[in-house]
């Protein structure tokens, strides 16, 4: 990546697009520092070249959010959000920014949602449905992970039907879609899992939290930082169950991976280790 | 000077906008990609 960076400092021409899917990349694999570096130098060289927004400049602004977001950058993501959200309606038009709008409104219900201020998340999960709903069909994989991003919030709140419906609708599509196996269907078995175990219903949390680590493992590799979230979940239940010494090992594999991937300042590494130290 | 103004304003008006009489189609294949709207995961307290 150094090597990349340095031929761009030095004036290669090498374009935003290829930095933007360089970041995707490690996105994917859960290597947000790296995305982040790549979006970044695609920012700077974009606002170097170009006074005025450009649509590339926006769509910059979305992803440096999300990966502020996964960083545990809170404040940041936000900032690049309303950036976006500030500029798109002069820069797009029609469906095109329909779609980018519905795409911010989510992203910022996710950061109010990392927050734990839900009945803010739940303000912009509605209306990014609401604005979703007027460019994509209801069976379209939009509109069921603006449903999956909604019925998370409703969980933080303790609307337990209201979201298990919302989950099972979003389900329904991301499995007709993708099969029985993707990284969309693993987060909405992990939270289902959250889910039931809230409302003690044992065997469906245990059945659901092992069914999306499996899923995470195989499809983002044992050391993606979403892996340590079912972990911390499943240790959770471990414990309430009186597991102690299962719960003891899901937690130390967790923070093993969030150290490593995230950092051990970041709000999720920071309640894991919490929850690790309530344990002992 | 003045031929110059010109090519930058066509530039300018060239650069990605959709008209906005463009009709409306939903679509029920859309992807949505991996970095263009976040998943909400539930991370439990206790």
């Amino acid at each position: 990546m150094a090597r990349l960076l340095n031929r761009v400092y030095l004036g290669d021409d090498i374009g935003v697009s290829e930095l933007r899917r360089r970041a995707a990349r490690h996105v994917g694999r859960g290597q947000y520092r790296e995305a982040e570096c790549y979006l970044r130098t695609a920012l700077r060289l974009r606002t170097a070249r170009v006074a005025s927004p450009t649509c590339d400049r926006l769509l910059l602004w979305n992803e440096l959010g999300m990966v502020c977001k996964y960083l545990g950058k809170f404040p940041d993501a936000a900032r690049y959000y309303r950036l976006a959200l500030r500029h798109a309606p002069r820069r797009l038009a029609g469906c095109e920014r329909d779609f980018f709008l519905a795409n911010l409104y989510h992203n910022l219900g996710g950061v109010e949602h990392s927050k734990r201020c839900f009945r803010r998340g739940e303000h912009y999960a509605r209306k990014s449905l609401q604005v979703r709903r007027k460019v994509a069909a209801a069976g379209s994989l939009a509109v069921a992970a603006d449903k999956a991003a909604l019925a998370a919030i409703l969980q933080g709140q303790s609307r337990f039907t209201e979201s298990e419906s919302l989950y099972r609708q979003a389900l329904r599509t991301y499995r007709r879609a993708h099969g029985a196996r993707h990284p969309e269907i693993a987060v909405v078995l992990n939270n289902l899992g959250a889910l039931y175990q809230s409302a003690a219903l044992h065997g469906r949390a245990e059945s659901n939290y092992r069914a999306a680590l499996q899923m995470k493992r195989s499809q983002l590799g044992p050391s993606h930082p979403d892996v340590a979230i079912t972990l911390n979940n499943l240790a959770l239940f471990y414990k309430s169950r009186g597991g102690l010494s299962a719960a003891n090992r899901c937690f130390r594999k967790a923070l093993r991976i969030l150290d490593k991937a995230v950092g051990k300042l970041h709000p999720n590494t920071r309640a894991v280790r919490r929850n690790f130290l309530r344990l002992r | 000077m003045a031929q110059k103004k010109t090519t930058a304003k066509t530039a300018l008006a060239s650069q990605k906008k959709i008209d906005l009489k463009t009709p409306v189609r939903k679509s029920s294949t859309t992807v949505m990609p991996r970095l263009a709207a976040n998943h909400n995961e539930t991370l439990l307290l206790k």
